[in-house]
């Protein structure tokens, strides 16, 4: 029977021992700087919400269910302390960063941007190729043990990377999606896109049509079951949508560029229960663009690729399945819903326009192979980063092979990297008086 | 050839407006540099460290460019933080500027002697060709008997422009070994393989008529 004496003892002894096992590792010591010393307090919030825990062992005469619950508590404890010891290398690069200092300045940018302030961004590779976000990693433990108290409200953002991307900063304005679900996460986004869409009449008569037809065709389901995973899918769509949009408002179309990089030679039209199709994403991101102004510049630095991405938009109303065309119809007439919440958030910290001019001082210095932080004052990382791209097409071809080609341009992402690596020192730095 | 004084390098660095002919030092965080007849360069945020490691030793007629390559760790200081050289120790580090020289300027770079006179010798390829771009490698090599601080963005190192009497002839980049780097660049030695091949040939030619 769980919770028995022996139980508990064996328990209470392995929960100690993990305990002292990651204190002892020198990978959690004290960190110099502000980087990492959020997720270092949460880790040890977490060993001090286990130590709460054990010290709630209810006495050998207590009730059958309340030993049970204490052992299932531990259970709990103990598997996320397992979790914690992914943490140590997490940590570790925040000693030694193993991304490119430009990018991680760039990205720390638009952490301030689309998440705030109070954010501490650990920034780690991943052997897997994989781009992910995790924020407060342990809270399943931390939040849900009464009477413990947090040592830090700071939010700590795990964000993994492939680490063959290291150094190729065309592709790192996917790293600004990736902080819009800490962002989407933080401002509670995609409840305010729900209600939105919950005020519609026309939303809450579609939604209501749509479990009457699946209930009618396709399912013995209860509609309320029915409703519940139109619900479900709607939410994971508007997060991953959202995520988008958030990230065009940080980097302008260096996002779409790099995001149709990275998905279009995995998927095409196809949904995932958590991702809509690449078509619907790009159209909705294309739509965005449009009405932030980035259209002409991008007809402009790469009318061939333009083209390209209006194709794989114009797919976007293709067959789905009746759940699927659901979220979809709704989405892309809900556009401007998606797109307010974005622009909202990110509110003056949007990439403008304006910076294309920026981009262009930036692409004519990589084409004659000068790092481009600028001539007068320094250009802003995320221009220098646009800059890059339109050098990329300029040098390797306005179009989606030339787009891989430029992925493999190892010189020009170097002098991109550094330049703003650079322009983030120039910017900060205070002359002597 | 003719050394510039500080006001023709601040008109080469700020004025000219061709950037075929301008003098491009980047970022260059103070005017302060700039001095009577040279400019002084900070320390970038990228080493090369020699690894210890189980092999004999280099041999660059012998060793493929990648195993000198792995020899060498890049290691990443950010602002902020200090590497620490150690006595009899070697490191490769980078300028934090970019330089991109005219055709009709050349350079030579040196250590500041606030540095040597705590031992730390600074030296590297020394002359700078004209057409040069990207960040310049330095050998540090700390000299003295106790370890030193190196933190990236101090002035380490000071670099003498010259004006040629005659602009030199545009290089080829596709023949150049080192091309707009950002980072310490490692030695290329390895490569120029077709050199040891030759002076093979040579030994086994003279050995033969000796023996």
């Amino acid at each position: 029977m769980d919770g028995r004496a022996s139980d508990l003892g064996l328990l209470l002894a392995a929960a100690r021992h993990e305990v002292e096992g990651l204190r002892d590792d020198p990978r959690l010591g004290e960190l110099r700087g502000n980087r990492g010393t959020a997720l270092r307090c949460h880790v040890l919030d977490l060993f001090g919400a286990v130590e709460h825990r054990m010290a709630q062992e209810p006495s050998s005469t207590a009730p059958e269910p309340v030993r049970r619950a204490f052992a299932r508590s531990l259970r709990q404890g103990i598997h996320m302390l397992r979790g914690a010891h992914a943490a140590l290398p997490w940590l570790a690069a925040t000693r030694v960063p193993n991304l490119n200092l430009g990018s991680l300045y760039m990205t720390e940018e638009c952490a301030r941007i689309l998440v705030g302030t109070d954010v501490d961004l650990v920034v780690v590779p991943n052997p897997e190729y994989m781009y992910a976000t995790t924020s407060w990693p342990f809270s399943a433990v931390i939040d849900n043990t009464p009477g413990f108290t947090l040592s830090t409200t700071r939010r700590p953002i795990v964000l993994n990377y492939p680490l063959s991307d290291s150094d190729r900063l065309l592709l790192h304005p996917i790293f600004a999606h990736e902080l819009g679900h800490a962002s989407a996460d933080e401002h509670g986004l995609v409840g305010t896109v729900e209600a939105e869409l919950d005020g519609d009449p026309s939303f809450t008569a579609a939604l209501q049509q749509t479990v009457d037809d699946i209930a009618a065709n396709w399912t013995a389901m209860p509609k309320t079951q029915i409703s519940g995973m139109l619900r479900g899918g709607l939410r994971d769509w508007i997060e991953e949508l959202l995520c988008d949009h958030l990230a065009i408002e940080a980097s302008g179309p260096a996002f779409i560029w790099a995001f149709a990089m990275f998905v279009m030679p995995l998927s095409y039209g196809e949904p995932g229960s958590e991702h809509p199709p690449n078509t619907v994403r790009m159209r909705l991101a294309l739509d965005h663009l449009a009405r932030r102004g980035w259209r002409p510049y991008m007809e402009r630095v790469a009318p061939g690729v333009t083209a390209w991405l209006d194709g794989i938009a114009g797919d976007a109303s293709s067959h789905l399945d009746i759940q699927f065309a659901f979220l979809r119809d709704q989405l892309l007439s809900h556009a401007a819903v998606l797109q307010d919440a974005a622009i909202a958030r990110a509110g003056a910290g949007s990439l403008d326009p304006a910076a294309s001019e920026a981009a262009g001082e930036a692409a004519g210095l990589l084409s004659r192979l000068i790092m481009p932080v600028g001539l007068g004052d320094p250009l802003e990382g995320r221009a220098i980063l646009l800059g890059g791209w339109e050098q990329a097409f300029r040098e390797h071809g306005d179009s989606p092979p030339g787009m891989v080609r430029a992925l493999t341009d190892r010189r020009l992402q170097d002098l991109i990297g550094k330049a703003i690596e650079m322009s983030t020192v120039a910017a900060a730095w205070e002359p002597e008086t | 050839m003719t050394l510039l004084g500080r006001e023709e390098l601040e008109r080469a660095i700020y004025e000219e407006e061709d950037l075929d002919r301008r003098l491009t030092i980047t970022p260059l965080l103070e005017r302060g540099q700039i001095g009577r007849g040279a400019v002084d360069l900070r320390l970038g945020t990228e080493f090369l460290l020699l690894r210890r490691t189980r092999r004999p030793g280099l041999d660059p007629g012998a060793d493929s460019q990648q195993d000198v390559d792995e020899m060498q760790e890049r290691v990443v200081v950010p602002f902020g933080d200090k590497l620490w050289l150690h006595p009899t120790h070697f490191v490769l580090a980078a300028t934090l500027e970019f330089l991109r020289l005219p055709d009709d300027m050349g350079a030579y770079v040196g250590g500041r002697s606030s540095w040597g006179r705590i031992g730390l010798i600074v030296a590297t390829a020394v002359f700078v060709h004209p057409g040069f771009r990207g960040c310049l490698t330095l050998e540090l090599v700390n000299d003295g008997d106790s370890p030193i601080a190196l933190s990236p963005g101090l002035r380490i190192a000071q670099l003498a422009i010259h004006r040629l009497d005659e602009p030199a002839p545009e290089r080829n980049n596709e023949d150049e070994k080192y091309l707009a780097p950002v980072r310490p660049q490692p030695s290329r030695l390895a490569s120029e393989q077709s050199d040891y091949d030759r002076l093979s040939t040579l030994g086994h030619a003279l050995r033969s008529r000796l023996g």
